[in-house]
């Protein structure tokens, strides 16, 4: 006998979503277990909601939105965590030598814990490249300028923490801001 | 296109997810052609984000993880425990509230009708002194019969005469009333719910003057019937087929 329609709709969600949903949460929390969690959660919120999603091809941010949400009522309900302020952060690395060095995955997941959700979001969301800018806009209900801003910030004290300082671009080094 | 615009489209002109509609791109895509500084910046911005989004996307998926996913969904939902227990303390919360109050209700104290100053009153004043809440015409008395609250009428009366029925105050409680008229003569019946006026004290008193009260239990003491009348006589708006008994 075959599975009933939202249980098998379900599992296929699941087949193939999890492993960028829980990479997301991961990002996001910085911890697997937490990750796992949420990634659960998410797909049980999801089962139970899923008469709610009218548009299939909405599926990826609606998926991502339940997480994010779940997260957010997670960080609540917690003590409020410690950021860097972004205002110092304004210039962006000149233009390194090559080859860059690989970027070691627990020294950017130290740097994304330093930043607040509202910069932490929008910068998984756009190195994930999965999500257009209007999609992480949608996704944190915010102007797609906002976003933009936020978005420069949040790569610009990324880039600083990471990666090595290199010779100047012929006009100068960018603002983080620039162009907004 | 200007370098400023440039610029602020490279964003917008990612490889994976290209936001520009074909013009702007075909634009974008010349002006890079031609202007070496914005080449160069569309370079750097994709070398410094390159090692950026391999580290973001190298994340290793614990052993499992599908299964488990999988499992939990196939699973039919569960309440979590934390939501059990919140269910269970207001079930009981709920219980204990529900359990007070009706022991409150039922221990109530009864009105306590204070029949003198009732009487008093009616006779310095029209005896429709009580505030009227509700009144309907009396060809709706079977379909409303007085808004709801328990009543029992009194059955030997001519209802033929009964003029309006409705909710009155009386001595701040909604009180269910038969109004009858005879002539000049007016009649108010007042339907007094045992359990909440104390009816038993003042069974079978009586009060006369240009408005008399008298008070009658009904057979099974549920009720009791406060009559506020004129003219002296209660017997004028009795059903000629029963007998009186007052």
């Amino acid at each position: 006998m075959g599975l009933p329609g939202s249980q098998w709709r379900i599992q296929e969600l699941v087949e193939e979503h999890y492993p960028n949903l829980y990479r997301y949460a991961y990002r996001l929390t910085g911890s697997a277990a937490d990750a796992e969690d949420l990634t659960q959660d998410t797909f049980c919120k999801a089962q139970s909601q899923l008469g709610q999603l009218r548009q299939a091809e909405r599926v990826k941010p609606w998926l991502y939105s339940i997480l994010r949400n779940a997260y957010l009522h997670r960080v609540r309900s917690r003590q409020q965590q410690r950021c860097v302020s972004l205002d110092q952060v304004g210039d962006l690395p000149e233009a390194p030598a090559d080859p860059l060095p690989e970027v070691e995955p627990e020294r950017l997941q130290q740097a994304l814990a330093e930043l607040d959700e509202v910069f932490r979001t929008p910068v998984i969301l756009y190195y994930f490249e999965d999500f257009s800018y209007r999609d992480i806009a949608e996704q944190m209900d915010l102007p797609i300028g906002t976003v933009m801003s936020r978005l420069a910030r949040a790569k610009a004290y990324l880039r600083s923490r990471l990666l090595p300082a290199a010779p100047a671009l012929a006009d100068g080094p960018r603002r983080a801001t620039d162009g907004l | 296109m200007d370098c400023r615009t440039a610029r602020l489209l490279l964003d917008f002109a990612r490889p994976r997810v290209p936001e520009l509609a074909a013009p702007e791109a075909d634009a974008l895509h010349r002006h890079l052609a031609d202007c070496p500084d914005c080449a160069a910046v569309q370079r750097l911005e994709r070398r410094l984000d390159e090692p950026l989004a391999r580290a973001m996307r190298d994340v290793p998926l614990p052993a499992g993880l599908r299964e488990r996913l999988l499992e939990k969904v196939a699973a039919p939902p569960t309440v979590p425990r934390w939501y059990r227990r919140k269910a269970v303390w207001s079930g009981l919360a709920a219980a204990v509230v529900l359990l007070a109050f009706g022991w409150y209700w039922f221990n109530l104290p009864l009105t306590q009708l204070d029949l003198a100053a009732l009487h008093e009153r009616a006779n310095n004043q029209p005896v429709s002194a009580h505030a009227v809440v509700e009144q309907f015409p009396h060809d709706r008395l079977q379909v409303a019969l007085l808004g709801g609250l328990a009543v029992e009428a009194p059955p030997r009366f001519n209802y033929n005469l009964l003029t309006y029925h409705g909710i009155c105050e009386l001595q701040g409680q909604r009180v269910p009333f038969l109004e009858f008229q005879n002539g000049s003569n007016l009649l108010r019946v007042y339907i007094l719910d045992g359990k909440r006026f104390d009816i038993q004290a003042l069974a079978g008193l009586v009060m006369s003057g240009r408005v008399s009260h008298r008070i009658e239990l009904s057979p099974d003491n549920r009720f009791g019937w406060l009559y506020e009348y004129t003219g002296g006589r209660l017997d004028r708006f009795f059903d000629p087929e029963v007998l009186p008994a007052i």
